[in-house]
């Protein structure tokens, strides 16, 4: 057993060993290779990165990277091409002459201009036999009737317009009926509006016809037919949208974006079940198809003037790498490992749950300059402190502890405010007592000192609501004229509404003797949801509201209190959408249960104003609608605003330069601190300072303030 | 045979059921305001591990830290057995030569000095060393062995381990060199007996009770360490659960640690008790005619 006892009395040396191997492998791990990265210090993993995902912080920083609008916003919110190059808007119109002489003089007519009217540009005129065609430049709501009031009634055909309505398949049933009609020779063309509805321009003996399609269709009742005669009519009309796509963008993996990618996203995304809902966005499209790999063509159903503003919210998703594939995981692996279009790509996820990126080479604008971005996790303020002392880390989301350092030591990091990106606020149920009643809203909204609930938090600024749009909106410069704090007035005004105080209770009742309350619905993993709810509860309890709180999960809460209407009030945010159109919000249409006015508000002068956004395309027009919009919310008080916050950007001194993309070098340059609240929308232009370059910015930033 | 593997297992869930229960009330009447504030006792969730993250991740946390601690303590109480054991029998045996003071001094001077020290060198070297912090969450390993791991568990094991390795090391050579064993062994060696003959087949072989009794001695003393060194070193393991736990007024973070250190002192110590009724049984076994 002798060699028991040596290795009894050689384990701990064994032991040793292994501890002094460890120590010597540690001690040649060195940090991931991160010279010349731009390198962020997170506080949370990088989540999800899906186009299609609501998030926000880092990971909607890192996402905005990675995946780009198919259309963009200039400064001044104008809307302007990326991979969408430009857009063709045109009216088709198809009249049906008399005979083929007159479809030539009218042909003849129209290519003279005789027959245009002011506006009117032909992009197109074809004749075939006694069909002619003409494609107008635009969307003009009233070409039809103008052009065909212009064109001598002698020369177009007498056809009388057959409406069919059926419940689902028009096309498919219309044909099975085309192919056996005996009168089918009187139908002479027909027109598609949808699935649902066909217009059929007969001419001779149109009774038989009729009767035939009568008898059809009556045996179809499962269609639930609706036959209706229009009168006479001798035209077809449709709006079609060409949109020309970039040639010169490429997916991160090296693949071509086309229209295929296009038309996919649209079908993915307005589908039902599909994880970002769009189809109310994309009503207006009846049909989209391939023109070619870089064209688009849209049948619109509609044409409203906010059509474009669809179009940039599409996320654009690549179908060569999703299309076909059945698998539900799919979306989750995607936003794992995503692939976009942007001017960064993912180079692999972090172990610590950042992320590394490198610059997409064959982005199709101006590349950044900045080759590589490290966004990394620094637990410890100590690690952070280091990190930032030997200029490895450039940006970061700092937590309490940091702030307070950074609070006592000042010029080592500076704080960028961004541009207001949410919004808070308090949803009412407007079909519930009492909030049906506007005294009522009105006194919640007056009882409320906003200002004492808004804080700053070291990542996150808070501010008090500007308006319903985003600043530089045509008219948004106008503040919205929201109820101003004045709890007198705010108790006068239950007063009126019929709840009195009573003194007993220590709370307002009705005529009943009923106390004035209700539950305030809140997202519980929100923290700063309940910050607000106490605090709103506290404030509505001095006028004698009394409020219960009830955390939901966010499941819970969009599953079945908002998409059923089943909640009193609830506390919610949203971000602020770059576009004009509020239509899914708060018109009254969209006071469904599925729909997006989660208030139940129906309003006539709101509705009105709402199409008139949708319609109008002068600024001045426009900034009226937009004003009278915010005024009538504002009066309406369909929900109570509590602010709206922005990021707040931590950078290190003379860490960070903006290289401007199309500047020439040394001129298109803007130091971080000059950029102010466009630093965070300029991302993708950050840029590293190396070694003496960051010293001198660093120096200069810091004379520049002590001046 | 059966009756020493029952009892001690019996007595183990008897310790566990006892701990629970003092831990409920601590939890109840010490943390009262706490547990309220998280909701409990009325609902007994893990809300404390990640906000709004749900339940499952809550206990995906708690297997991860136990088995970081785990990790930690095996390496501690490992290094406590080899070398108390093994040294202490190695002094024992040559304990002519005066070596048992002397393989103790270094384990004495170690134990002197707090756990905080060490991590506080460490920190030092790896900054101005290596060039990077030196606290256990700092640097992940994105390729090959995930080192790391077992270097943050050794930190931790280290600044814990001295005081244990010394203890059970004095331990070890005194129950082997004191207590008459010299007299018995002159006795012996005045009978004929061989040096080795004399240790290891009468005084190591009668002493094997005794040894056993000594086997979880510095576990009570190890799982309580490992409380503040997690804490101090970063290191994401059930005592810092306890600390984070205690700071923020959780009433189910104090609840799982406590019993997870409780469980693993239990264990140590049924283990013991096993050993000993089995080394026991065999010793009456080898007294039979």
């Amino acid at each position: 057993m002798v060699w028991l006892r040596f290795l009894l009395y050689l384990s701990p040396l064994v032991m040793g060993f292994g501890a002094a191997i460890l120590f010597r492998e540690v001690a040649r791990l060195s940090w991931t290779p991160g010279s010349g990265a731009l390198t962020t210090s997170i506080r949370e993993n990088i989540g999800p990165l899906a186009p299609f995902l609501s998030v926000e912080g880092t990971t909607r920083e890192v996402l905005d990277l990675i995946f780009e609008p198919i259309l963009l916003r200039d400064e001044n919110l104008e809307l302007r091409p990326n991979f969408i190059a430009s857009w063709e808007e045109e009216t088709l119109i198809t009249i049906r002459c008399e005979d083929e002489e007159s479809a030539g003089l009218v042909e003849a007519k129209l290519r003279s201009g005789e027959y245009l009217d002011k506006g009117m540009v032909p992009v197109l005129i074809e004749r075939f036999g006694s069909v002619v065609s003409v494609a107008l430049e635009g969307f003009g709501q009233d070409f039809e009737e103008r052009l065909l009031e212009r064109i001598d009634p002698l020369e177009i055909g007498d056809y009388l317009l057959i409406e069919l309505t059926l419940k689902h398949s028009v096309r498919d049933s219309l044909r099975t009926f085309l192919a056996d009609a005996v009168e089918k020779a009187q139908v002479r063309m027909v027109e598609y509006e949808g699935d649902q509805v066909a217009r059929l321009f007969a001419r001779g003996e149109t009774d038989l016809l009729l009767k035939e399609l009568e008898l059809y269709y009556a045996a179809n009742r499962g269609l639930e037919p609706e036959i209706a005669v229009r009168g006479k009519r001798s035209h077809t009309s449709s709006r079609e949208l060409t949109l020309h796509l970039s040639d010169e963008i490429r997916w991160h993996d090296g693949k071509r974006v086309t229209g295929e990618d296009l038309l996919f996203s649209l079908e993915e995304l307005t589908r039902d079940g599909s994880p970002l809902p769009m189809n109310s966005s994309f009503r207006f499209v009846e049909e989209a198809a391939l023109v070619d790999d870089f064209a688009v063509r849209v049948v619109c159903r509609e044409t409203p003037a906010t059509m474009m503003e669809s179009w940039e919210k599409l996320p654009l998703l690549p179908a060569h790498l999703l299309r076909g594939n059945p698998d539900p995981e799919r979306w989750q692996a995607f936003s794992q490992d995503p692939v976009g279009y942007g001017p960064y790509r993912v180079v692999r996820r972090r172990a610590d749950g950042g992320v590394e990126m490198v610059r997409h080479e064959m982005y199709h604008g101006t590349l950044p300059a900045q080759e590589r971005l490290l966004y990394r996790k620094f637990d410890s303020l100590e690690s952070k402190l280091l990190a930032l002392r030997s200029s490895r880390i450039d940006a970061l989301v700092p937590d309490e502890r940091f702030a307070d350092w950074a609070d006592r030591n000042p010029g080592r990091v500076f704080q960028a405010r961004g541009r207001p990106r949410f919004q808070h606020f308090v949803a009412w149920n407007l079909a519930e007592a009492p909030f049906d009643d506007r005294e009522v809203r009105m006194a919640l909204a007056e009882a409320v000192d906003v200002k004492s609930i808004l804080r700053d938090s070291p990542t996150e600024f808070q501010d008090l609501v500007g308006g319903l749009f985003r600043p530089g909106t045509p008219g948004s410069d106008k503040v919205m004229p929201l109820p101003l704090y004045d709890p007198k007035s705010a108790e006068r005004r239950l007063e009126r509404a019929g709840f009195r105080f009573d003194s007993e209770k220590g709370a307002r009742v009705d005529s009943s003797g009923n106390l004035l309350m209700f539950p305030l619905v809140v997202n519980e993993a929100n923290a700063e949801h309940f910050r607000f709810a106490r605090e709103l509860a506290a404030q509505w309890a001095a006028v004698g509201v009394t409020v219960g709180i009830v955390p939901m999960s966010w499941r819970d809460i969009r599953g079945t209190a908002l998409a059923s209407r089943e909640f009193s009030a609830a506390i919610l945010s949203w971000e602020i959408p770059t576009g004009r159109d509020r239509h899914d919000i708060w018109h009254s249409s969209a006071a469904r249960p599925d729909g997006g006015n989660l208030f139940g508000l129906r309003d006539g002068r709101v509705d009105e104003l709402l199409e008139g956004l949708r319609r109008v395309s002068k600024p001045a027009t426009l900034a009226e609608s937009v004003d009278g919009l915010q005024r009538r919310i504002a009066e309406l008080q369909p929900c109570f605003f509590l602010g709206e916050s922005g990021r707040v950007l931590w950078l290190r001194e003379g860490a960070v330069e903006v290289v401007l993309p199309g500047g020439e070098e040394g001129q298109g340059t803007l130091s971080a601190k000059a950029a102010g609240e466009k630093l965070e929308a300029l991302r993708p232009w950050w840029v590293r300072l190396e070694g003496d370059a960051a010293d001198d910015a660093g120096n200069g930033e810091s004379e520049k303030g002590a001046r | 045979m059966i009756r020493h593997l029952l009892r001690p297992l019996f007595l183990l869930l008897v310790r566990l059921g006892f701990a629970a229960l003092i831990l409920l009330l601590v939890v109840e009447f010490v943390l009262r305001d706490g547990g309220r504030a998280s909701g409990w006792p009325m609902s007994f969730e893990l809300p404390l591990f990640v906000e709004g993250a749900g339940k499952d991740s809550g206990w995906r946390e708690v297997r991860v830290r136990a088995g970081h601690s785990g990790l930690v303590l095996a390496m501690a109480f490992g290094v406590t057995l080899a070398v108390g054991y093994g040294w202490g029998i190695f002094a024992a045996r040559f304990r002519r030569f005066r070596l048992g003071p002397v393989i103790a001094l270094p384990f004495h001077l170690l134990s002197c000095a707090p756990g905080f020290w060490l991590v506080l060198l460490i920190a030092i070297h790896v900054s101005f060393h290596w060039g990077r912090p030196g606290f256990a969450d700092e640097l992940v390993v994105e390729s090959g062995p995930d080192l790391m791991r077992w270097w943050n568990a050794m930190v931790v094991a280290l600044s814990i381990a001295p005081a244990a390795v010394a203890w059970q090391f004095r331990t070890v050579y005194e129950t082997l060199a004191g207590g008459g064993s010299g007299e018995v062994g002159r006795e012996l060696y005045l009978a004929g007996y061989g040096n080795d003959e004399i240790f290891y087949g009468n005084l190591l072989r009668r002493r094997v009770s005794d040894l056993v009794r000594l086997l979880d001695g510095t576990l009570p003393a190890l799982t309580g360490a490992l409380v503040v060194s997690e804490w101090a070193f970063r290191y994401d393991g059930m005592g810092s659960l306890l600390v984070e736990s205690l700071k923020t007024g959780s009433g189910e973070g104090v609840f799982l640690s406590g019993m997870w250190l409780v469980l693993v002192t239990a264990m140590g110590a049924a283990l013991r008790e096993i050993a000993l009724g089995l080394s026991t049984a065999r010793a009456r076994a080898g007294e039979r005619p």
